[in-house]
């Protein structure tokens, strides 16, 4: 099982390889997990990720680091994450869906 | 960083140029995508209906139709995310793997790992799906060959000749021998993914005279 650390650093990668992919997409998620945050911020086809909470994220997502992760390696559906409240969003929840398409 | 097997794994059925769904909007779809699953996989594509499935998810039908056309819409799109399920499992499960012949070993047992969880899904799109229409083989040719073009560079590395020709021959003979595990062997089930990736991979490279006695476990016809 990979850290959160590769996981984030593989979606910094992949908008930064297919910058179409986020093309006009201005955000900043925060990810709550089991005793650590991150923040990814993403601004016209670039992103930056750090660890730590954001200031003033648009969408927050919570979960248990396993569950993220499972969620990010194709182990965990995220629609049923979200059903079974695995996975909780906080604030736009557009964003928290479009997402999906940029794990990995 | 190795090789990757699957290099590109990101495909989802609702583009993320789309319109975004609300909230509500999101889990109805999943919900019916959930249920859509199982009713193809208990019923077969065939004898499925629209009507069971809404059944099932406890919706309307009305609200089947504000997320797909029909029930061939829907199937196309369960087909579309588990590929992406499979193409991240493979992905995240080799990614790391310096050694090609652990990362060949490593790509098999996620995804027979995948086709223990998903194997009455996995049975209902080898038998049914490919006969629908061209479309779903189509997106079956198309997993295939991304699953293949990531294994190929792995192969090569290992002094396999023709990698594009080995690695097809490699998904196709994966598939098979999931199937086989399944739905063909009497005590097939009993054999683990890690234990029919170990033969699978030994096989491919060193021919079946390499596989051990032991494995699979639990079948010495294997």
């Amino acid at each position: 099982m990979p850290e959160a650390k590769e996981v984030f650093s593989e979606i910094e990668n992949r908008i930064k390889s297919k910058p179409e992919k986020t093309a006009g997409l201005n955000a900043t998620y925060q990810f709550d997990l089991t005793g650590e945050s991150w923040t990814l911020k993403i601004a016209d086809g670039a992103a930056t990720v750090s660890p730590g909470a954001a200031q003033s994220p648009n969408t927050t997502l919570i979960a248990s680091t396993d569950d993220w992760m499972n969620i990010a390696t194709g182990k965990l559906n995220p629609v049923q994450a979200f059903m079974q409240q695995k996975l909780k969003v906080k604030g736009d929840m557009g964003l928290a869906m479009k997402l999906q398409g940029l794990l990995a | 960083m190795s090789d990757r097997l699957v290099t590109d794994v990101s495909v989802s059925s609702r583009p993320i140029t789309e319109s975004p769904l609300t909230e509500r909007q999101w889990v109805r779809r999943g919900e019916l995508l959930e249920a859509a699953r199982r009713v193809f996989e208990r019923d077969g594509y065939h004898a499925a209906t629209v009507s069971s499935i809404v059944q099932l998810a406890g919706l309307s039908q009305g609200a089947f139709y504000l997320y797909f056309g029909d029930k061939k819409a829907v199937f196309a799109a369960l087909q579309e995310e588990m590929a992406t399920l499979l193409r991240r499992r493979i992905y995240w499960a080799t990614r790391d793997e310096s050694d090609p012949a652990r990362r060949l070993e490593a790509g098999l047992n996620a995804y027979f790992e995948f086709y223990d969880e998903y194997r009455n899904w996995m049975r209902r799109l080898t038998v049914e799906g490919l006969g629908i229409d061209e479309s779903f083989e189509a997106r079956q040719v198309q997993l295939y060959e991304t699953l293949a073009g990531g294994f190929a560079p792995t192969l090569g590395e290992l002094g396999v000749r023709v990698p594009a020709v080995a690695a097809a021959a490699l998904i196709g003979m994966a598939a098979q021998v999931a199937y086989w595990k399944h739905y063909q062997s009497q005590d097939g089930s009993s054999i683990t993914a890690a234990t029919l990736a170990r033969a699978c991979a030994s096989l491919f490279l060193h021919g079946a005279a390499s596989i051990q006695a032991s494995q699979p476990e639990g079948d010495a016809n294997a």
